[in-house]
C-alpha cells in the first residue's frame, strides 16, 4: 500500500509539473526508491547476448535506453537529437495483483533535439507506468521487440541477416520523428560496476523524417545507441560527468568518460575507446590522452558555467580534435539539471583532416556561488 | 568486463611487506643500516596470543580502518557467493564476502575495508582456503578510476568524507601499485609508498610524500602461504622481517592508521592474530597420491632437498636457512633492492617509528629457502612466480620462456603440480591484444627471471616424479 502511495505521488507530481505546478521533485523520489525499494535482481556476469540484451531486463531496478546523433536534411541543414527511454522498476517483491491497474514499472521518456540555427534544445517528455498498456515492453518473438511510452515507441527488429534494426517513432503534437538506425558496428561492454550493464553500439546509420512545428523534412546521419541496466546511479553523488560519444569523419569513433569531484579535490579520472573503422574496441589508459577545456558557457537559467569547447589529444593515434556544441543552451534543467546535447568536431587523426559530430553529456555541475 | 570493481580496490590488506631506501632527508646523523647475514636465521621471542581470537579479529576488526561507505558499496558490489562467506563472523561481516570487514567510522559511517584475505585466502580444487596466497589477484589496471568512480553512489556529506580519504589512500598508491602481468602481487610497492606518505614519528598522513616514493613499476611477487609462519623465524622472501612478527603484519595497517594511539589499539590484538596464523595447517593433497612413489620421493628429497628445504614427518626439522642470491641463482633484484641504496630510507622509516620499537627491518642479500608443507598448492614457485610448476622448478631447462598466465585455479595438473598453462613463443612486446599482453609472464622483464634453484636438473626423470609425488604428501 505504501508503494502504491508513492507512485501516486510521483505520478501526480510528475503530472504536476507537466501542468506548470511547483513539481515534487522526481530525482527526490527516485532516490527514494533508490534507498527504500524493494529487490531487484543484479545483472548476471555473463556475455552480452542480442538482441535479446537490447530489449527489457525486467527484475533490474532500473534501465535506461539512449539514441543520440545528428541528422542532416536535403538542404545541408544540421539536427542534433536525443531520444531517452527510462525505466524504473519498484521492486520484484510487490505483490502480484490481477488488476489491469496494477504497475510494476515506471517509464519516463524524453525527446529532445536542436536545430544548428536554433536558439536552444526543444525537450518532449512523457512518463507513465505498465499498467491499462499505458507503457510497456514487449517481445512477441525474437524478431520483434518493443518498448513503448503512449504512442512513442522503440522497435528492434531483426533482420533475415541476423541483424538488430532500431525504428523509432515519437511524435508529440507538431513534432515528429521517424528514424530507422542500422547498426554499422557491434556493441562494446562498457560496464563500470558490478551491478550494472553498459554497452553501447558506436555507429548507427539514421534515416527518417523529422518534423518540427508541422513542418516535416527527410533527414539522415549517424547515431549512437547506449543501454545500461542495473543499479545506475541516481544523480551524480560525489562526481562531475563529462562523457564524449564522437563519431568521426574516418569512421574512427571515440567514447571518453571523465569523472572529477564536486569537492574539487582528488584527480579527475578519464578512460576512453577508440573504435576503429574496422570496428576492432583500443582502450585507452588515461595516460594516452588529454582533456583540455577550451571555453565555458554560462547558462542563464541556472547560472551554471558549463565547458562546451574542449580538445582532445591521444598522441598515441597522432590525433588531436577540437569539441564545440553545435548550439550552447541545449541544457535540461527540470529534473536532472545537466547538459546533454550534441557536438561538432573537426580536427586531425594520422595526419589527415577529420570532423564529425557526437554527444557531449555534462553532469553534476553547479552554480558558482 | 572491469568486473569485480570495488572488492579489487580494496586490497591493502595484504601482508607482504618489505622496507628498504635511503635517508637523505634525516637532519640528524643517519644511524648505520644493519643488515642480516646469509646463513641460518634465529629464532626470536613473539607475544603470546589467543588463536581463536586471533580469527574473530581478522575476519571483524578494523585494522583497515578505511573503505568506502557500505550504502555505497552495497549498490555497486555483487551478493557474495555462498563459497565466499565465512564463519566466525558478527553484525554486518557475516554478509560481506570473506576478504571484506564492515567497520564503523569515528563519525558513525558504515564502512566495508578491506581485510587480509583478499591477499591471503585462495580456492584450490574449488574450496576456499584461508591462508593459500590468491595468485590470481589482477592488479594491472589502474584502480584510481574505480575508487574515484565510486563517488556517484555516495550520498551524505559524512559518507564523502570517508569516501574521500579512502580514496585518496587508494590515488596516491595506485601508481605503485599497477603491474603489467595478472598474478603478481603489489603489496611490497604499495608498502613503501605508504611509508612515504605517513610521518614516521606520528604516522601522520601527508598529501604529499615526506620522502622519495618507491619506482612505480612493482618487482613480482607471489603470495607465500600463512601456514609457514609458524616455521619461520624471520618474515618475507628475504627475511626482512625481523622480531616481533605481530607488530610486523601489522604495517598492513598503514593505507589508513595515522596516528600511534591508533596504531597502538590494532596492537593490542595483533599478537591474536600471528597466533591464529601460526595455528594453520597445511590443507591436504585433495586427490590420490601413489604412497610407493611418494615413499621414494622422500629418500630423493632427503638427499638432495632437505639441507636447504627441511624434513617433514616424524623427525620434522626446519634449517631456515637463508642462501645467498648469487648462490641460489634466483632472481636477484627483490634481494638487491632491499640491500641497496634504493632501500636504506625505508629501513631507516620501519626502525624509527612506532613499527620498530619491538620489530626490525633487516634485510639479507639472499633468500630463505622456505618450508614446503602444501608446497603443491601454491603454484606458481619462487618468489616471483616466474615458474609454472614443481616439475619445471626441479628441471630448469624445461621452464618456460613466456607463458601464457591461467585466469583462474580451475585446471590443476597433478603430473606437474601447478596450473595448466599455455606456453608462448613470445613475450609481451609479441602480444597481439591487451588481454594477452598482460596474461603473458615475460621471464626477460627485469625481476620476473626463471633463473637459479637447479638443484633437481641433475637428477633424472624417475627421481623428479618420485619427488613430486612425496611433495604432494606434504
Amino acid at each position: 500500500m505504501l508503494l502504491l502511495l508513492i507512485l501516486s505521488a510521483l505520478l501526480f507530481g510528475l503530472l504536476q509539473h507537466r501542468q506548470g505546478s511547483e513539481p515534487v521533485r522526481t530525482l527526490d523520489q527516485l532516490n527514494w526508491f533508490n534507498n527504500h525499494g524493494g529487490s531487484f535482481i543484479i545483472p548476471i556476469d555473463q556475455p552480452l547476448s542480442f538482441p535479446e540484451d537490447h530489449g527489457e531486463h525486467s527484475g533490474v531496478q532500473k534501465e535506461l535506453w539512449q539514441f543520440s546523433g545528428m541528422l542532416r536534411d536535403c538542404k545541408g541543414k544540421n539536427y542534433g537529437f536525443q531520444v531517452t527511454f527510462f525505466r524504473l522498476n519498484m521492486g520484484n517483491d510487490l505483490p502480484q495483483r490481477q488488476s489491469a491497474w496494477a504497475s510494476r514499472n515506471i517509464y519516463w521518456a524524453q525527446l529532445a533535439y536542436a536545430a544548428e540555427d536554433g536558439d536552444r534544445l526543444i525537450l518532449k517528455q512523457r512518463t507513465s507506468r505498465d499498467a491499462l498498456g499505458l507503457a510497456g515492453y514487449l517481445s512477441d518473438h525474437a524478431d520483434l521487440q518493443k518498448l513503448w511510452l503512449y504512442d512513442w515507441q522503440v522497435q528492434v527488429l531483426q533482420t533475415p541477416a541476423g541483424q538488430s534494426r532500431f525504428i523509432l517513432q515519437l511524435a508529440d503534437k507538431n513534432d515528429n520523428l521517424q528514424l530507422t538506425l542500422q547498426p554499422v558496428k557491434s556493441a562494446i561492454e562498457m560496464s563500470l560496476i558490478e551491478q550494472m550493464k553498459f554497452y553501447g553500439i558506436s555507429r548507427l546509420l539514421a534515416e527518417g523524417s523529422l518534423q518540427i512545428g508541422g513542418q516535416s523534412r527527410t533527414v539522415s546521419g549517424v547515431a549512437f545507441f547506449d543501454h545500461a541496466w542495473g543499479n545506475l546511479p541516481i544523480g551524480g553523488g560525489q562526481l562531475v560527468w563529462n562523457r564524449f560519444f564522437l563519431q568521426l569523419s574516418n569512421k574512427q569513433e571515440l567514447v571518453i568518460l571523465q569523472s572529477r569531484r564536486r569537492d574539487g579535490s582528488g584527480t579527475p579520472v578519464h578512460s576512453g575507446y577508440l573504435i576503429d573503422r574496422n570496428a576492432e574496441v583500443v582502450e585507452l589508459s588515461r595516460k594516452q590522452f588529454e582533456l583540455k577545456i577550451l571555453e565555458y558557457w554560462e547558462s542563464q537559467k541556472t547560472g551554471i558555467h558549463y565547458p562546451l569547447s574542449w580538445q582532445v589529444n591521444i598522441p598515441d593515434k597522432r590525433m588531436t580534435l577540437i569539441i564545440t556544441a553545435l548550439i550552447n543552451d541545449q541544457e535540461t534543467n527540470d529534473e536532472f539539471v545537466n547538459w546533454s546535447g550534441t557536438v561538432q568536431v573537426a580536427g586531425e587523426a594520422a595526419g589527415t583532416k577529420v570532423q564529425g559530430s557526437g554527444l557531449l553529456q555534462l553532469s553534476g555541475y553547479e552554480a558558482v556561488p | 568486463m572491469l568486473k569485480n570493481y570495488l572488492t579489487k580496490l580494496l586490497t591493502k590488506g595484504c601482508l607482504l611487506t618489505a622496507f628498504f631506501l635511503t635517508a637523505c632527508e634525516q637532519t640528524e646523523p643517519p644511524q648505520p643500516i644493519r643488515y642480516a647475514p646469509t646463513g641460518p636465521v634465529s629464532a626470536e621471542q613473539q607475544r603470546p596470543g589467543d588463536p581463536e581470537a586471533g580469527y574473530r579479529a581478522l575476519v571483524n576488526n578494523a585494522y583497515i580502518s578505511c573503505g568506502p561507505p557500505y550504502t555505497a558499496y552495497s549498490q555497486t558490489a555483487s551478493v557474495p557467493r555462498p563459497d565466499q562467506l565465512l564463519t566466525g563472523r558478527t553484525g554486518r561481516n557475516k554478509e560481506l564476502p570473506y576478504f571484506l570487514n564492515g567497520i564503523t567510522s569515528a563519525n558513525g559511517v558504515e564502512l566495508v575495508s578491506s581485510n587480509c584475505l583478499y591477499c591471503h585466502a585462495g580456492y584450490f580444487d574449488g574450496k576456499l582456503i584461508i591462508g593459500l596466497g590468491n595468485e590470481f589477484l589482477d592488479f594491472t589496471g589502474n584502480r584510481t578510476s574505480r575508487s574515484e568512480r565510486l563517488g556517484q553512489y555516495v550520498k551524505t556529506e559524512a559518507e564523502a568524507q570517508q569516501w574521500r580519504k579512502w580514496a585518496d589512500r587508494i590515488a596516491a598508491i595506485a601508481p605503485y601499485i599497477t603491474t603489467d602481468t595478472l598474478g603478481i602481487n603489489p603489496a611490497v610497492n604499495a608498502t613503501l609508498a605508504l611509508m612515504a606518505h605517513h610521518d614516521r614519528e606520528t604516522l601522520a598522513w601527508s598529501e604529499k610524500p615526506l620522502m622519495q616514493p618507491p619506482k612505480e613499476k612493482p618487482l613480482p611477487v607471489s603470495v607465500p602461504p600463512w601456514w609457514r609462519m609458524k616455521k619461520k623465524h624471520a618474515m618475507f622472501y628475504n627475511a626482512e622481517g625481523r622480531g616481533d612478527h605481530a607488530r610486523l603484519m601489522m604495517l598492513a595497517s598503514i593505507l589508513c592508521t595515522d596516528s600511534v594511539a591508533e596504531a597502538r589499539a590494532v596492537d593490542q590484538w595483533a599478537p591474536d592474530i600471528r597466533a591464529y596464523l601460526e595455528s594453520l595447517e597445511a590443507p591436504d593433497y585433495p586427490y590420490p597420491i601413489n604412497d610407493q612413489l611418494a615413499t621414494q620421493g622422500a629418500r630423493v628429497f632427503q638427499q638432495n632437498c632437505s639441507a636447504c628445504q627441511g624434513s617433514y614427518g616424524k623427525d620434522a626439522y626446519y634449517p631456515n636457512l637463508l642462501i645467498a642470491y648469487e648462490e641460489v641463482g634466483t632472481d636477484p633484484e627483490l634481494a638487491k633492492k632491499a640491500v641497496g641504496k634504493e632501500g636504506e630510507r625505508y629501513i631507516r622509516w620501519f626502525n624509527q617509528s612506532f613499527f620498530g620499537e619491538i620489530a626490525r627491518a633487516e634485510p639479507a642479500p639472499g633468500y630463505i629457502a622456505p618450508p614446503l608443507d602444501g608446497v603443491w598448492a601454491t603454484a606458481p614457485y619462487l618468489h616471483n612466480g616466474s615458474v609454472p610448476t614443481i616439475e619445471a622448478l626441479l628441471n630448469s631447462p624445461a621452464r618456460p620462456r613466456y607463458w601464457l598466465y591461467p585466469e583462474a585455479p580451475t585446471d590443476y595438473d597433478q603430473q606437474t603440480l601447478g596450473w595448466h598453462i599455455t606456453e608462448m613463443d613470445y613475450g609481451k612486446t609479441g602480444a597481439k591484444n591487451p588481454k594477452e599482453l598482460k596474461r603473458i609472464y615475460d621471464t626477460t622483464l627485469e625481476g620476473y627471471s626463471n633463473t637459479g634453484h637447479i638443484y633437481g636438473d641433475h637428477l633424472n626423470a624417475a627421481d623428479r616424479a618420485a619427488i613430486i609425488e612425496y611433495l604432494k604428501s606434504l
